[in-house]
């Protein structure tokens, strides 16, 4: 169980890294960078599970539970917040540069920089 | 699909993230959900229906300051809920079982969920609930406008050309 | 590009490498080895903040200042994506 969570955070990381470095549209950059974020999220809750362990609600809950930690899941919310911020005023300046270059393509960009 | 059943179903499944939004805002105390998560679900919202709002939509004055009312609104609630009680801390939840608005007194352990509970955090909710459809909605308004601008641009250059 | 795919091929190594290492700590998925601040919380979270829900608990009425900077980051980018994206401008 836990090496299948820390297999597919490595995963969805390296895929994220993967399509920033290699791939030239910047739109496409912002997507894997996204996918990268997505995977800091699922790290963030992973760490704050204990085996059998169920959320940290007392709402309908019975005695005697192991509960979850809380406070990854606070980190991982704000996590996800910052990742919508960042996307959205990359995505504005993606808009501006192909406003004023008519691509969006990083290495033509580059060149008539 | 006619123009009209596709308004029809944005319209149904609109409503019903507002509705979504507004439950995990004002239930965050009890179940699962902030006031962020509340506000972005209304988001969410906003941005499935502003294309089937007609070409006007962008640039209607009053939807543009209504939503920048709300952002200002929900920061200055959210700097005054922190000076509640000005003998302590900023951020104390003074109003957490003291009676009252949002002062009911919890059983220990689990529990139904009364829910006028937990002081000032329901409170703080609806205040960042606020905050976040005013900035993000402005947010996604200010990309809608800026595309049909390039599209107004290309068409006057069509023109001219 | 054989020096971008050189690149990623380290990353991968050093990424894997270091998760490795992360796999022999008892940190993922298992009681972690200092639980004073969060056992402090699931103790008596429910009681001191009277609310059911103990990650709006933590997040809202003990780390309030964590709220206050994100608050503040959500203004932020919502401004500057608005003043990037005007549709003013000079016109003759």
């Amino acid at each position: 169980m836990r090496d299948f969570v820390v297999f597919s955070v490595s995963v969805l990381f390296l895929l994220g890294l993967g399509g920033l470095v290699f791939k030239k549209n910047l739109l496409k950059k912002t997507m894997a960078f996204s996918v990268a974020q997505s995977s800091v999220v699922l790290f963030f809750v992973v760490l704050g599970y204990r085996h059998g362990s169920r959320p940290p609600l007392f709402t309908f809950a019975s005695e005697g539970d192991l509960m979850a930690l809380p406070s990854a899941q606070v980190m991982a919310t704000a996590t996800l917040i910052l990742s919508v911020a960042v996307t959205a005023v990359l995505l504005a300046l993606i808009v501006l540069l192909h406003r004023h270059y008519d691509t969006v393509d990083g290495e033509e960009i580059r060149r008539l920089l | 699909m006619r123009k009209e059943r596709q308004v029809l179903a944005i319209g149904v499944l609109a409503s019903a993230l507002i509705f979504l939004g507004l439950y995990q805002t004002f239930w965050g105390h009890l179940c699962p959900g902030d006031g962020l998560t509340g506000g972005g679900s209304v988001v969410f919202a906003l941005i499935l229906a502003l294309p089937f709002s007609g070409s006007s939509f962008f640039d209607r004055e009053n939807r543009w300051k209504l939503l920048a009312v709300a952002e200002t609104a929900g920061a200055l609630a959210f700097l005054a809920l922190a000076h509640v009680d000005l003998g302590s801390t900023l951020f104390y939840n003074a109003l957490a079982g003291q009676g009252g608005l949002f002062g009911q007194s919890l059983p220990e352990g689990g529990n139904v969920g009364p829910f006028f509970s937990s002081g000032t955090i329901a409170l703080i909710n609806g205040a960042l609930a606020l905050l976040v459809i005013g900035a993000f909605g402005r947010l996604v308004t200010a990309f809608f406008g800026a595309s049909s601008s390039e599209k107004h641009r290309r068409e006057e250059e069509g023109e001219n050309a | 590009m054989v020096s971008r795919r050189l690149f990623f091929v380290a990353a991968i190594l050093l990424f894997v490498g270091l998760l490795a290492a992360a796999l022999r700590s008892p940190l993922v998925c298992d009681l972690p080895r200092d639980v004073a601040v969060d056992g402090h919380y699931l103790a008596a979270g429910q009681m001191e903040t009277q609310a059911n829900d103990l990650v709006a608990a933590v997040g809202f009425d003990y780390r309030s200042f964590d709220l206050f900077a994100l608050s503040g980051l959500v203004i932020a980018s919502s401004a500057s994506v608005v003043a990037l994206l005007r549709k003013g401008g000079r016109r003759a």
